[in-house]
């Protein structure tokens, strides 16, 4: 992403010294130093090829430039050639350590870790500002690292005086393990749809197929399903973390371990699996699934196993009372999957999800304040991203996080995304045309400011910070 | 590499110091003593004298004699503490041009740096003849708790003494670097320190590698030595008058006396338990015969007559553990400084409070200046022994003045330099095009209680509503102590910014003259950012409640008490939408926690049903 390149205009490129076709200067029109090359092509609906053949013509003519997408918080290269007293590696050290003290937590700008006693901490901190307090190097030429060590320095006393009092490295602590237990969350919800669809997938194609291939191993393997084999371990074995394919592999198995254990059974001529009907092409996946999951609970029944849904249900109880409640929508959301007839299965999933989007976007407001409070303005951009994420109608979180990524010098064209949103939703907030306006500023990207301030001004013919935002672009 | 030397520049003694081939030594003056009075005098030929020699003369010619003009330096001339000083100085104060305190010496008057000054240029030729060699570059330290004016004073005062003072630092902080100079230890230390007229008290981690860093620094300005002089003086002079019925404090020459002779008395009952003031001939009664003061002093006696001002610097100590987050038994090394800690009762009293017995080994008159000269050395000087960085903090909040004549905090006290903050506000009035930033300095909520160090204000805002137009302030402090401060309109990028290098700054009277026709200038913290959380914050609950609403209702409208509850959900819901609409963050703040338990309750409702 961030090797993304973007097309920008030459601010100098005399436009009329070239012969341009209609579709170069067309495209060139639409080149503001934010649009990649994708994106003009959805704009000009010409051919992505096509367009990216004009910007080359023009980079050739010198009309056009290719710049990174991240523009922003790097300093010019012409500071690593600065007149300075001090060596190329400390200049390094210093230019790298700038650029990235606000993308790292306290422990990790100290470079110790969350286990470090106070000791240690200490000892970390005290050899850094040996490096970055500006007086070790008294009377030599800093140039601009002088002011970015300062900057560096701070930051690492901001964070000694947190995680070196207990106190406030407490409150640190359970910000950090509140940030953990939220993307563990987020993980859980991320792949909970993914493993779904291929339960329900293995569960439509694989018992017969694999029956009917495979022969029934008689020496059976160690971690072979018993019946009464505790409910919570088997779950385990079946929900954890293994990439999907395994994970297919292992469900198979499972399921046709399940079938084989009841067969090695002692016989009863009324045995379920005969009513079993083996899916054609002309069952539906639907009714194969509903029939698959009934002849299930009737092969648990028969095993004295255990009901593969009502296993689930009960985990999602057991996690909901525990306050897990991301853990709790995951087994529904299985147990869905695995008996779709249910309703009531539906009806509690929904219910526990709704909760645990508001208990989530409850954390992240709860970390954003935070992080604003704090000062974290590239973490805070990143909670307030999730809150408008989670919250798409909320027309003030892509405020906030366009905010802090302009207060965190961060990443502007993700600036003018929500920005551009929060405005999509409240088209006639004046406060965030100008804040959109501002961040063009903030990009050099005058043309872009001028039309949001010709927007604003729509708005608000009158007003005197349109006409001074107009006057300083002009100026 | 250029030689930097250290000058404790003190209230009535001042030392000089210098880092000869690694080590720190005290440079004796001519006279062979290691500490010169900071005493100047200009003599009835027009002779100006400085040290020793004023010292010697200073009963014979006390109208002429200054001491302790530190008590003065960056003070201005209308505050309580100068007007005491008055009351209590032989020689003459008067009011300068500024507002400032300026000093009459026969018929020259003298600002208060000059008169520093000339203490500087003795010290400075002290290291002159010592070292052979012309000397330009000096640290000078000075008490924890000056303000930016008093330091920028001393600052003033070595340039006109024609020094480049290459850096200012505290006190106690130099003593500490002087006590860990070389030691190899890794410890947290406090330093307690009680000169003639200073009280500061400064707690700092050493770390083996060579870093001092302060973590919490107190003090008072106004107590000192002095004040135990002033109290046996005191003590003196009513028994005098309960006596003979005269009052010595009429008595210029008498005063000077017995100033000296409550000094030495203080001093020898350090060591022994009684002492005699005996000063033959003090005054002429009103029959013109010569009357003599005789009177026994004890070591019991000048403890209860001193008993406050010692209680007072525990009662310091205390504040700045607190400050600082740290217990008692977390200090592990008390370090004494300045001459009044040779009193066994503040020795007692500082080895009760701490639990701990002060260390041994540091001279107090003397430690000050060597830490001067070694964070001297340590700047120029790159050799490996002289490798240590010293982490000093800034002693008072340093803010601005906002609408109401509220003084609003930006870099509070404590917070290590270098660093900077900001913070943004907002006009308050309807097309304001200009704002004034009155920089302070201070711990007082009101601003005119605070010291006034600069001023600036910028002007060609954009005409808008009333906190419309918001204003960035920046507060920067550097390494070298160099206090700026910038603000800019965040619509229009426009900055104004200043380096506050204030020496005279303004009278109380034109402070609050400023403050009643402010308006025009004023500026209000900028409450959007704190105003949108709470207007988000009471958003997210109405909608949560009203999203929640039908349901509730359904489930408990059954009961008069169902009902109840849902007009009273119903009343908060609309008079927090009435707030919203109206913008009035303060009550919707207070409405928040209703609207929350609104919330939780018709959770909780819905909850039980589910």
């Amino acid at each position: 992403m961030s090797e993304e390149r973007i097309p920008r205009q030459v601010e100098e490129a005399d436009l009329g010294a070239h012969s341009m076709s209609p579709q170069e200067a067309f495209v060139h029109s639409c080149i503001d130093g934010v649009l990649n090359v994708e994106d003009i092509a959805d704009l000009t609906v010409l051919e992505p090829a096509l367009v990216a053949e004009s910007v080359e013509r023009m980079i050739s003519l010198g009309l056009v430039e290719w710049v990174e997408a991240k523009v922003s918080s790097a300093p010019p290269a012409a500071q690593l050639v600065e007149d300075v007293e001090i060596d190329e590696a400390l200049q390094d050290k210093i230019l790298q350590t700038f650029k990235r003290a606000d993308r790292l937590n306290h422990y990790e700008l100290l470079g110790v870790t969350t286990n470090s006693d106070r000791a240690e901490i200490r000892k970390a901190y005290f050899a850094l500002s040996k490096t970055f307090h500006p007086d070790s190097y008294y009377g030599k030429r800093l140039g601009s690292f002088k002011a970015q060590m300062e900057v560096v320095f701070r930051k690492m006393t901001d964070a000694y005086e947190v995680i070196g009092r207990q106190q406030k490295r407490d409150a640190y602590d359970r910000y950090l393990k509140r940030s953990i237990v939220v993307s563990a969350a987020e993980e859980k919800i991320s792949r909970v749809e993914e493993r779904a669809q291929a339960m329900s997938k293995a569960l439509t194609r694989a018992p017969v197929a694999e029956r009917q291939a495979e022969p029934v191993d008689p020496e059976a393997p160690s971690r072979d399903w018993q019946p009464s084999q505790a409910p919570s371990k088997q779950s385990r074995s079946v929900v954890s973390g293994s990439p999907d394919h395994e994970r297919m592999q292992r469900k198979r198995e499972l399921l046709e371990k399940r079938l084989r254990g009841r067969s090695r059974r002692p016989p009863r001529k009324s045995e379920p699996v005969r009513s079993m009907p083996a899916p054609t092409a002309k069952v539906g996946a639907k009714t194969a699934l509903r029939d698959l999951t009934r002849s299930l609970k009737r092969t648990a029944g028969v095993t004295g196993g255990v009901d593969r849904a009502e296993h689930h249900i009960e985990t999602a109880r057991l996690a909901e009372a525990s306050g897990d409640l991301a853990a709790a929508a995951t087994a529904l959301r299985m147990a869905i999957t695995l008996d779709s007839s249910r309703s009531d299965i539906q009806e509690q999933y929904r219910r526990v999800n709704s909760h645990l989007r508001v208990q989530l976007l409850d954390i992240h407001r709860e970390q954003a304040k935070y992080e604003e409070d704090n000062n974290l303005w590239a973490a805070a951009s990143i909670s307030w991203a999730k809150v408008a994420d989670a919250d798409p109608k909320d027309a003030i979180a892509p405020r906030r996080a366009a905010r802090a990524l302009l207060s965190a010098g961060g990443d502007l064209r993700k600036a003018r995304d929500f920005a551009q949103r929060s405005l999509d939703l409240a088209p006639d907030s004046l406060e965030a045309r100008l804040l959109l306006a501002r961040i063009y500023i903030q990009a050099g990207m005058d043309n872009s400011a001028a039309k949001e301030l010709d927007e604003a001004a729509k708005l608000d013919p009158g007003h005197e910070m349109v006409k001074n935002l107009r006057e300083q672009l002009a100026g | 590499m250029e030689r930097v030397i250290g000058i404790d520049l003190g209230t009535f003694n001042s030392c000089v110091a210098v880092v000869e081939s690694g080590t720190p030594v005290v440079i004796a003056n001519r006279g062979g003593y290691k500490v010169t009075p900071s005493m100047v005098a200009v003599t009835e030929g027009g002779k100006r004298l400085v040290g020793h020699i004023a010292k010697r003369q200073a009963v014979t010619n006390a109208e002429n004699t200054v001491f302790a003009c530190k008590r003065l330096i960056g003070r201005k001339w209308d505050t309580p503490q100068v007007k005491n000083t008055i009351q209590t100085t032989p020689f003459h104060i008067v009011e300068g041009p500024h507002g400032d305190c300026r000093i009459k010496m026969r018929d020259k008057v003298y600002s208060i740096p000059e008169i520093s000054a000339m203490v500087l240029q003795e010290m400075k030729m002290v290291a002159e003849d010592y070292l052979g060699e012309e000397v330009q570059k000096v640290v000078v330290t000075v008490p924890a708790y000056f303000n930016d004016n008093q330091r920028q004073a001393t600052k003033d005062a070595g340039a006109i003494a024609g020094l480049d003072v290459i850096r200012i630092i505290n006190e106690p902080t130099s003593a500490a670097l002087a006590y860990g100079f070389g030691k190899n230890i890794d410890r947290t230390v406090a330093v307690f320190d009680l000169g003639g007229g200073t009280f500061d008290i400064s707690i700092l981690e050493i770390a083996s590698t060579g870093v001092f860093k302060v973590i919490s620094t107190a003090g008072d300005t106004f107590l000192g030595g002095e004040d135990f002089d002033q109290r046996v003086i005191d003590w003196l002079v009513e028994g005098f008058q309960h006596e003979h019925s005269i009052d010595l404090r009429q008595d210029r020459m008498a005063l000077q006396r017995l100033k000296d002779a409550a000094e030495k008395a203080k001093c020898e009952l350090s060591a022994v338990t009684e002492t005699e003031v005996n000063l033959p001939f003090i005054i002429s009664s009103a029959r013109n015969e010569a009357l003599h003061l005789q009177r026994l002093l004890t070591r019991a006696t000048l403890e209860e007559l001193t008993a406050d001002l010692v209680d007072r610097t525990v009662q310091i100590c205390e504040l700045t553990l607190g400050e600082a987050g740290l217990n008692k038994d977390e200090i592990e090394d008390i370090i004494l400084v300045g001459g009044m800690t040779r009193m066994p009762k503040v020795q007692e009293r500082v080895s009760k409070f701490f639990q701990r017995d002060p260390c041994k080994g540091v001279h107090p008159d003397e430690v000050v200046g060597l830490g001067a000269s070694i964070q001297g050395a340590a700047l120029v000087d790159d050799s490996p022994e002289l490798d240590m960085v010293l982490l000093d903090v800034t002693p008072h909040t340093l803010g601005i003045m906002v609408v109401g004549g509220y003084f609003e905090e930006l870099i509070p006290q404590n917070t290590t330099v270098p660093t900077s903050r900001s913070k943004p506000f907002t006009t308050v009035r309807d097309n304001q095009t200009a704002v004034k930033i009155l920089v302070l300095q201070g711990e007082s909520r009101r601003a005119e209680e605070n010291e006034l160090l600069g001023e600036f204000i910028l002007t060609g805002l954009r005409r808008a509503a009333a906190g419309q137009v918001e204003v960035e302030v920046t507060f920067e402090i550097n390494a070298d102590g160099i206090v700026s401060v910038h603000a800019k309109d965040v619509e229009t990028g426009k900055e104004q910014s200043i380096t506050v290098t204030a020496t005279s700054g303004l009278t109380e009277d034109e402070i609050n003259e400023m403050m009643v026709d402010a308006s025009d200038f004023a500026v209000s913290r900028r409450e959007d950012e704190a105003s949108e959380k709470v207007r988000q914050e009471a958003e997210t609950l109405i909608a949560e409640i009203e999203r929640l609403f039908p349901e509730v209702e359904s489930i408990v409208a059954g009961s008069d008490f169902g009902r109840d509850a849902i007009d009273k959900a119903k009343g908060v819901v609309d008079n927090a939408r009435t707030l919203l609409e109206h913008g009035d963050i303060a009550a919707l703040q207070d409405e928040l926690e209703s609207l929350g338990r609104t919330q939780r309750m018709f959770k909780g409702v819905v909850g039980k049903s589910a």
